[in-house]
């Protein structure tokens, strides 16, 4: 297994889940900065564990698990006043553990959801945050962007239309939910296989 | 209200409150089917999740990444294992074109390095079926990845392969389907066939189960193989053979092993790829051709059986198999 090649497989998923992370410690931590810090910290954890980890629940799991640990930890560190604390805790609360799995497949959901959204058209992902964001009407969207007001619905249409397509598979595929979502990712660490190599040795045929 | 974006559109102006009564009276009739009414549920949930998202923290990641590069410590090149070195000197450019309505397609440039929009992939011992966006399906076997190239299905249909594979062409001549493996490539307009080329694996070999393909390599040396025939490209030669048509090449995709006069080292290299485990050979069992089915069997099963023809004993730790 080359160096590289896992180097690439991290680079794919940093990529992916980076910014729906930092959203997400962004929501504990309240702090941007910090927030960017500690999903660093996780992805840096996933470099150096890379041979040992060994993640049956899956990949994605694993890196909201530990963004939550993390940013739990550094709000401790912090000696934060109740207030934020108390903030937290509605996520972890001492709610049943498939609260807290629901919880973290709803994270993950959005880090999808956040990856494709940067990924539509600019003028596509423009018109969805001012409706999604600001809740601005078509009509006002169309002001604004000096668009007719069907523009703006038929950009909506195809953000939703990608949107759904990424989380829940095409349409045939719509019974099997969420599980399509990014499978490719979860698959990359596999029990006895050393993560990222096991697959991506392959890539050491490129020349 | 025809199109799926008509319908997401009534979604949306619903979820946004903007809907007027009429456009409520036919949302409703719409959410009557259930199949409305789960595309409706699943733009409500996406929606409403999107809501929790801090879309302002600026897509700042790329840079971020070139941060996390700079602090992370990269290895020297890890081994390669088992990589025949002749391999990389085989200027193997294997094209298979099916030859359907007589229309041939070479591949175009190999150095430019195209983006990837999705990828597919299985770890060791798993296998998936999918289809792709022009109605081909395929079969991944294990620990293989199947990247789509930007533009599949506009003006040609492009590939990457990295393991084994196989592939139900849907037809389509005007779109050629092209599938790249390092320096080998292989075209088609609409055929089926199992591809192997595991890096590992000292040739790529090529089953044609429906239409016909032409399998060439860069010295102009080529056979054309109909349904039925099978062929492979000798890495270390850098030449084309028929061999006999391996009608069970396609069995992994019920989970069968199978291995038909396959020399040994391949033989590890499947076990390992199946079960997910290293296996070192230190008894150097090589040159020996090897025959038999495995149904869904275990490790150990396997292994034992194996003992029964070759003399080795194994010693295993963790995810590791020693051959002595």
């Amino acid at each position: 297994m080359s160096s590289k090649s896992e180097i690439r497989a991290l680079e794919q998923l940093f990529k992916t889940f980076q910014p729906g992370l930092v959203s997400f410690a962004y929501r504990m931590v309240y702090s941007e900065e910090d927030a960017r810090e500690i999903v660093q910290d996780v992805f840096m954890g996933v470099w150096r564990n890379r041979a040992k980890l060994d993640l049956n629940e899956g990949l994605k799991s694993y890196l909201f698990t530990a963004t939550k640990n993390k940013s739990l930890n550094h709000l401790k560190k912090r000696k934060e006043e109740t207030v934020e604390l108390e903030t937290v805790s509605y996520g972890l609360a001492a709610s049943p553990s498939s609260d807290s799995e629901a919880q973290l497949y709803a994270e993950e959901m959005k880090a999808i959801i956040f990856d494709e959204v940067n990924k539509l058209p600019d003028r596509c992902r423009q018109i969805f945050l001012l409706s999604r964001e600001e809740g601005l009407s078509y009509k006002e969207i169309a002001e604004r962007l000096d668009v007719s007001t069907k523009t703006v619905e038929n950009q909506i249409g195809i953000a939703l239309k990608r949107l759904k397509e990424r989380v829940y598979g095409k349409k045939r595929d719509s019974s099997r939910h969420g599980l399509m979502l990014e499978w490719t990712l979860l698959l990359l660490f596999s029990k006895n296989t050393e993560i990222f190599g096991g697959i991506l040795q392959n890539n050491c045929m490129e020349m | 209200m025809n199109g799926v974006g008509e319908k997401n559109i009534l979604f949306h102006k619903h979820l946004s409150g903007q809907s007027t009564p009429q456009e409520e009276v036919q949302l409703k009739d719409l959410l009557a089917s259930e199949n409305d009414k789960i595309n409706f549920e699943q733009v409500n949930q996406i929606w409403d999740l999107a809501a929790d998202i801090k879309f302002d923290i600026q897509a700042q990641t790329n840079k971020e990444w070139r941060s996390f590069l700079s602090h992370i410590k990269v290895p020297q090149q890890a081994k390669i294992r088992t990589l025949n070195r002749a391999w990389f000197r085989a200027v193997a450019a294997v094209v298979a074109i099916g030859l359907i309505g007589s229309a041939v397609w070479f591949t175009g440039s190999l150095n430019s390095s195209p983006t990837i929009v999705a990828t597919y992939q299985t770890p060791a011992g798993e296998t998936n079926n999918f289809n792709l966006s022009d109605g081909s399906s395929i079969a991944l076997n294990n620990q293989s990845k199947l990247e789509v190239i930007e533009g599949f299905n506009q003006t040609e249909r492009k590939l990457f392969l990295m393991g084994e594979a196989h592939f139900q062409v849907a037809s389509d001549t005007t779109r050629p389907f092209q599938i790249q493996t390092g320096n080998v490539s292989t075209t088609v307009v609409g055929t089926a066939f199992n591809l192997s080329a595991y890096p590992e694996d000292e040739q790529v070999t090529i089953d044609v189960t429906e239409g016909i393909v032409r399998f060439a390599n860069n010295d102009g040396q080529h056979v054309e193989l109909k349904q039925g025939m099978s062929a492979k490209f000798d890495k270390s030669t850098g030449k084309i053979s028929k061999v006999d048509f391996d009608k069970d090449a396609t069995l992994w995709q019920k989970g069968v092993m199978n291995f038909n006069n396959t020399p040994f080292p391949e033989v590890l290299h499947t076990l390992e790829r199946y079960y997910g485990i290293q296996i070192e050979d230190k008894k150097g069992l090589e040159n020996e051709p090897y025959t038999a089915s495995f149904n869904k069997r275990t490790q150990e099963e396997v292994f034992l059986i194996l003992q029964e023809t070759f003399d080795f004993k194994i010693l295993t730790e963790d995810s590791k198999v020693v051959l002595y």
